[in-house]
């Protein structure tokens, strides 16, 4: 019972310290520039304990941004294989959900939850700051709650 | 028994722990205010660590697990031996340490060590950058570190001694005045030794991700962050102690002074790091060599002088 409880509060510290990895897929940096307001003092997502972090090996959730394109689709999988379980997936703008504007482009494979599993989808073209952070609270909540992403 | 309290609750483990998360959970949160925002917690330091417990572990190809998990936990050995050879009050008095500051220098060290082993190890050329670039800080700071422990070592007439305890008892008012000069030194070179933000050219996020630290996950990234909250705690406290009249007091005060001292070195802290951005390695060694070093070397020599006269 004891560990219960521990193991309890680990969880719950899952869902108050997130540290977000974020990776351009081919988009038109609209979004990019979003998520870059996000960690401003007007947005201030560290509030929430969220944290922009330099590794895929620190991360928690990976925010994924444009579709996914030849090239990009590579670099996509190696970065989330290399996050440590328990993971989440949030996919930011329109492109990343379908293509949007560059959908049945030459170099274009396809929206990003055709390769890799995504937990929340975040619209909007570009996504208002608001939204993603509500995006990665949700994304938390499932990372805290899903008893699937904790089986390893 | 006795050893184990000493070691696990108060100088050790958990003192260590938890003041140096407040230390860190307050830091981040001033520096938030400062810029006009609510910033995290105070308490999120601790919420990172525990995260970091139950996370899997994605290492290199190549690496042996023992090896991943043994060079951040040696450092977590020697600084909680560090704290116990630190003079806090009501601890100093039953206990049969000699407080040596030259020891104390020496363990403090052995986080930055592992951390050059860690990214050399790791095979990932964010990591050897980082390594390499702290390994070139480390002559510099420490240069000027030397010459502020020498300098306050000086204090206590000969025979001179490197014990903290009587660093900690020189309070007359030349004494003062010295360590009142040492001040900025001390900041400067502590600065650089936790990777503040002038000289946080090791882990620059933007440019080479987290540098040595890169490879690092699970358990052994909460190990080094275990090492980085012990290493505030500890300068905190060195600095109350080379700078506060704490063993003059009675020792509920001094502990009291202790958490003061420490709490505003990190708001001095959270002042510069608002205040200033990221330094070049080159301007760095510039700083260092043509400023810090050479008046450090000054105050040493004036100090000697005026001690000997």
């Amino acid at each position: 019972m004891f560990l219960d409880a521990i193991k309890q509060f680990l969880r719950y510290s899952q869902k108050k310290s997130l540290w977000v990895f974020h990776v351009n897929t081919g988009s038109c940096n609209g979004c990019d520039i979003e998520i870059l307001a996000l960690f401003s003092s007007k947005y201030d997502a560290e509030r929430f304990g969220i944290k922009l972090v330099g590794s895929p090996k620190h991360a928690d959730i990976l925010l994924v941004t444009g579709p996914v394109t030849t090239k990009s689709r590579d670099p996509l999988l190696r970065a989330y294989d290399m996050m440590p379980k328990p993971k989440a997936v949030v996919s930011v703008g329109v492109c990343s959900l379908s293509g949007g504007v560059f959908a049945k482009s030459y170099n274009v494979l396809g929206p990003v939850d055709n390769f890799i599993p995504v937990h929340v989808y975040v619209g909007g073209c570009s996504a208002h700051p608001n939204m993603i952070l509500e995006g990665i609270l949700r994304a938390a909540q499932i990372l805290c709650e899903e008893e699937e992403l904790w089986s390893f | 028994m006795e050893f184990l309290k000493d070691l696990f609750l108060y100088p050790g483990f958990l003192f260590g722990f938890v003041l140096g998360g407040l230390l860190e959970g307050f830091k981040r949160k001033l520096k938030a205010r400062m810029q006009l925002r609510k910033g995290p917690p105070v308490t999120q330091p601790f919420y990172d660590l525990s995260k970091l417990l139950l996370k899997n572990i994605t290492k290199p190809y190549r690496i042996s697990s023992f090896t991943y998990l043994l060079i951040p936990f040696v450092p977590t050995a020697a600084l909680l031996v560090g704290l116990l050879i630190m003079p806090y009050p009501f601890y100093q008095e039953k206990s049969s340490f000699s407080f040596d500051l030259i020891l104390i220098f020496y363990l403090t060290e052995l986080p930055l060590l592992s951390q050059i082993i860690f990214g050399y190890f790791s095979n990932s050329p964010y990591g050897m950058i980082g390594a390499a670039r702290a390994g070139q800080m480390f002559f510099y700071y420490n240069g000027v570190f030397i010459m502020v422990i020498t300098t306050l070592c000086l204090l206590e007439g000969p025979p001179y001694s490197f014990c903290l305890k009587s660093i900690a008892e020189a309070w007359d008012p030349l004494d003062v005045l010295i360590k009142i000069l040492t001040i900025p030194f001390f900041v400067f070179s502590v600065l650089a030794k936790l990777k503040l933000n002038p000289f946080s050219i090791p882990d620059a996020e933007a440019e080479i991700l987290k540098g040595p630290l890169t490879e690092a996950s699970g358990v052994a990234l909460a190990l080094f962050k275990l090492n980085y909250l012990l290493e505030l705690a500890i300068f905190g406290s060195l600095f109350a102690f080379f700078y506060l009249p704490v063993l003059k007091t009675s020792p509920t005060i001094g502990l009291i002074l202790i958490l003061l001292g420490a709490f505003f070195l990190f708001f001095i802290f959270a002042l510069v790091e608002n205040a200033t951005a990221r330094l070049r390695l080159s301007q760095f060694s510039a700083l260092y060599l043509k400023f810090l070093i050479p008046l450090a070397t000054l105050i040493l020599v004036i100090t000697w002088v005026f001690k000997n006269w």
